[in-house]
C-alpha cells in the first residue's frame, strides 16, 4: 500500500483535510487509503470524495469499529 | 507516502473475541429498556417520554451519524454543505410539524407557553458564539458529544466534564448576565408580531433561501448556475459531469463494508443497522421525533438543561449552594412524582430532562452495538484532550447565557 493516512483517534474533519492534501498531488488512477475509528467519517469521507471530487470510494471494516477507505482519484 | 505513524491494521479472520456479539448485546440492552420503560410507564409517567425519546433521538443520530457541528463546520472548513442541508431540512419539517399543532389545537398557546421563548440580545450571541468555537474545538455539539460518548469515545467523555463544568458557571454567572442584559432584552415571538401565517411564511422563506444558498456555495456559483440551467432544460450535458461519481451509475463506486457483516444476519440488517443513513433521512426523523415529544409531553427536544441540571447536582454533592444561582430559581413543568425514587431524589435529579441525555447517549450506544462497531476509542494525542476540556467548557457556559 503505497498512499496510506492513519488518522486513527482523530475527530472530522482532520481524516478528510489530510486525504485531500494527499490526494491533491495524486496521479487519475493513483489511490489512497485511509484508515480511521471515527464512525462519521464512512459517511463524511466517502460522502465528499464522491460527490465533490468525483472519487471512487471503497470501505473495509478491518475490525470492530475501524475503517479503510480507499479513496481512487479519476 | 504515508501519513501519521502507524501501520495499516490487517484485518483479522477471528472477527469477534467476546462471549456474545456486538448485536447481540444490543439486544439485551434493548430488552432492559422495554422493562424498564414499562416500570417508568407504571410509576414514573414524567420520566416516561424523556427516557423512550432520548433512546430515539440517539439511535438517530448514530444511524443517520447527523452532526450539527459539521453542519457549520464544514461550510468554512471544506467547501461542503450536505449536513448544513440537512438541518435545514429538518428545521423545515419542524417547522411543518409545530404549525400543524397549532393548526390542530388552535388558540392554545402551545409554543409561546413551552418556556422556550426566551429573550434575544447581545447574550444570545455571545452564548451562541461560544458555543460554536466549543463544538468544533470538541468534536461535537451537545447532541453529537453525546452520541459520540455512547460510541466509545473517550474525548467525548471529556468534553462533557468540560461541558459540566461550563454548566456550572454559566449557571452561577447567570444571575450577572440577566442583571446586566437580559432583564431589558425583548422577547420576540414572531407570531406575536406578524401573525401565525406571517410568521410561518418568514420562516419557511429564510430556511429556503438558506437552502438554495448552502447548494449554491457548495457547488460554485458558476456550475450552480450551469446547474439550474441545465434542471430547467437549457443546456443538456453538464460538461463536468462524471459518471464514476454517481455511485448509482457504478454498481462498483460504493461497495461498502465489504466485510464486518459476515456474522451477523445480512439483508435488512444491513441497510437499516449496519450502514449509515442518509444525513437527509436523519434530519427528517429528528424533526418528526420533536414534533412528536412536543406532541405528547409539552416539551420539545433539549439537551443542554438536562446537562445543566446534572451539574446543579454535582455541584451541590461537592458542596456548593447551586440553589442560590439565578438558573435554578426556575420551577417549570414540575408536576407530577415518581413513587420509586422522589423519596431519595435531590431537586436537581427531579428535572426529567436529565434522563432524557442519559438516555441519548444509551440510544447510541444501543445503535452502534446493532451496527457491531462499538469501541473505546482513545484520542490520539493530549491535545486532543486540552481542545475537548476547552470546547465543553465554552459550549456549557454559552449555552447557558445564550438561553
Amino acid at each position: 500500500m503505497e498512499n496510506f493516512i492513519d488518522a486513527l483517534g482523530e475527530m472530522c474533519p482532520i481524516p478528510i483535510i489530510k486525504a485531500e492534501k494527499v490526494l491533491k498531488k495524486l496521479n487519475a488512477g493513483e489511490k489512497v487509503v485511509l484508515e480511521t475509528d471515527h464512525s462519521c467519517s464512512i459517511q463524511s469521507v466517502t460522502g465528499h470524495f464522491e460527490k465533490k471530487h468525483g472519487c471512487v470510494c471503497t470501505v473495509t471494516e478491518v475490525e470492530e469499529g475501524i475503517w479503510q477507505i480507499e479513496i481512487e482519484k479519476i | 507516502m504515508t501519513v501519521g505513524n502507524l501501520k495499516p491494521t490487517v484485518p483479522s479472520p477471528q472477527k469477534s473475541s467476546h462471549f456474545l456479539p456486538q448485536y447481540q448485546w444490543g439486544l439485551v440492552i434493548i430488552a432492559v429498556n422495554i422493562v424498564l420503560l414499562l416500570i417508568l410507564r407504571a410509576y414514573c409517567p414524567r420520566e416516561l417520554y424523556p427516557w423512550a425519546f432520548g433512546l430515539l433521538f440517539g439511535f438517530v443520530l448514530q444511524r443517520s451519524r447527523f452532526c450539527f457541528a459539521a453542519a457549520f463546520r464544514d461550510v468554512f472548513l471544506i467547501r461542503n454543505t450536505v449536513l448544513t442541508r440537512a438541518v435545514i431540512l429538518g428545521l423545515l419539517v419542524a417547522s411543518l410539524g409545530f404549525l400543524l399543532l397549532d393548526f390542530l389545537a388552535p388558540g392554545v398557546e402551545l409554543i409561546s407557553t413551552m418556556g422556550k421563548v426566551h429573550p434575544v440580545g447581545v447574550f444570545t450571541a455571545i452564548g451562541a458564539f461560544m458555543f460554536g468555537v466549543g463544538m468544533v474545538i470538541a468534536g461535537g455539539c451537545a447532541s453529537g458529544m453525546l452520541m459520540r460518548m455512547g460510541e466509545g469515545y473517550l474525548m467525548q467523555w471529556v468534553a462533557m466534564i468540560g461541558f459540566l463544568v461550563g454548566s456550572v458557571f454559566g449557571a452561577w454567572h447567570l444571575g450577572w448576565w440577566m442583571d446586566s442584559f437580559i432583564s431589558e432584552a425583548p422577547v420576540v415571538y414572531l407570531p406575536n408580531l406578524l401573525g401565525v401565517q406571517g410568521a410561518a411564511v418568514l420562516n419557511f422563506g429564510v430556511l429556503g433561501l438558506l437552502f438554495i444558498l448552502a447548494l449554491a456555495y457548495e457547488s460554485g456559483w458558476k456550475t450552480f448556475s450551469v446547474g439550474v440551467r441545465n434542471a430547467s432544460g437549457f443546456i443538456k450535458a453538464n460538461p463536468k459531469a462524471n459518471p464514476k461519481a454517481n455511485p448509482k451509475a457504478n454498481p462498483k463506486a460504493n461497495p461498502a463494508h465489504t466485510s464486518g457483516e459476515k456474522a451477523a444476519p445480512g439483508g435488512l440488517y444491513r441497510t437499516f443497522l449496519k450502514k449509515p443513513w442518509p444525513y437527509y433521512v436523519g434530519g427528517v426523523l429528528l424533526a418528526v421525533l420533536n414534533v412528536a415529544l412536543f406532541a405528547l409531553w409539552g416539551i420539545p427536544w433539549s439537551i443542554t438543561s438536562g446537562i445543566t441540571y446534572f451539574s446543579g447536582w454535582l455541584s451541590s454533592l461537592a458542596g456548593f449552594s447551586p440553589q442560590e444561582w439565578a438558573f435554578f430559581q426556575e420551577e417549570i413543568f414540575w408536576e407530577g412524582h415518581c413513587v420509586l425514587f422522589d423519596y431519595y431524589r435531590s431537586y436537581y435529579m427531579r428535572f426529567p430532562l436529565v434522563y432524557h441525555f442519559m438516555a441519548i447517549i444509551i440510544g447510541a450506544f444501543i445503535a452502534a452495538l446493532l451496527a457491531g462497531e462499538y469501541r473505546i476509542r482513545k484520542w490520539r494525542s493530549g491535545r486532543f484532550v486540552v481542545s475537548a476540556i476547552l470546547g465543553g467548557l465554552l459550549m456549557g457556559y454559552g449555552a447557558r447565557i445564550a438561553l
